[in-house]
């Protein structure tokens, strides 16, 4: 392989491999988030049984 | 469903990869060597990263003037989006100016104005990151980030006007670059599809970050 093709595919792969990893990130956070919520939703159900 | 920012930026950024691997042109000067028609692409992604990374650090600094003027969480929450993105943007800069160098000035790193501002401004944002994640959340850590954020924006116009302050000697970048029209077009449409995935992030993190918000006052 020529040695500038792999400079080259190196940046670029670099350059997508940083962006998933950040993409990454934010989808785990949505998971965290989405976790929060459905725990939210467990209690609010739990504590509205309980006072019925 | 995909959102039409998302959709826009994964069109804009086919497209952009498509111009600088088949659109711009690939002219080799008899100085630069074999490996100069493969390299030059770095730059058009490598620019437009080092711009997006500058927009952010001024965001940053927006944000944080005004979080000390308002103490709106809101100002916060942007500030600390923009400096997530403009070390995001910046460590990209990092990483494909060395793969650059090596082939064309035969040495990944070499300690010129530019090189060394632009480390130190990344090392600076990721020091603001920490604060904020370590601090204890709340007002004083806002505010303490704020301050950072305002302090750590000396470093920014250092990093745009240091192949100016120092020395030619000293310089590796260079100062203007005339450039074909073929890859002027490439540039831009690099720098829209740049525009147009940071708009894309920042949304995304905004939104995650105004559900946190709202669930942290919900617990």
């Amino acid at each position: 392989m020529e040695t500038g093709l792999t400079y080259l595919a190196i940046a670029y792969g670099g350059f997508f491999a940083l962006l998933a990893g950040y993409v990454f990130r934010i989808a785990r956070r949505n998971d965290e988030l989405q976790a929060s919520v459905e725990a939210l939703e467990v209690r609010a159900a739990a504590s509205t049984r309980d006072g019925s | 469903m995909i959102s039409l920012p998302a959709a826009l930026a994964s069109l804009s950024m086919l497209i952009a990869i498509g111009a600088v691997f088949l659109y711009a042109p690939a002219d080799t000067p008899p100085q630069m060597g074999s490996t100069w028609p493969y390299v030059q692409r770095i730059f058009y992604f490598h620019v437009s990263a080092a711009l997006s990374a500058g927009i952010s650090y001024v965001l940053v600094f927006v944000g944080s003037v005004q979080y000390l003027r308002t103490r709106a969480d809101r100002w916060d929450r942007f500030a600390g989006i923009s400096a997530e993105l403009g070390v995001l943007f910046s460590a990209f800069v990092l990483f494909s100016g060395p793969i650059w160098a090596r082939p064309i000035w035969g040495v990944f790193w070499r300690w010129e104005p530019r090189l060394t501002t632009m480390l130190i401004t990344f090392t600076i944002y990721v020091a603001y990151l920490m604060v904020r994640s370590y601090g204890e959340p709340g007002e004083r850590t806002q505010r303490f980030a704020a301050v950072v954020g305002v302090i750590a924006f000396v470093n920014v116009p250092l990093v745009h006007y240091s192949i100016n302050m120092w020395a030619a000697d000293q310089q590796q970048h260079p100062v203007q670059v005339e450039l074909d029209p073929a890859m002027q077009q490439t540039k831009l449409i690099c720098y829209f599809a740049f525009a147009c995935l940071y708009f894309l992030l920042f949304r995304l993190r905004l939104q995650q970050e105004r559900q946190a918000a709202r669930l942290q006052v919900l617990q």
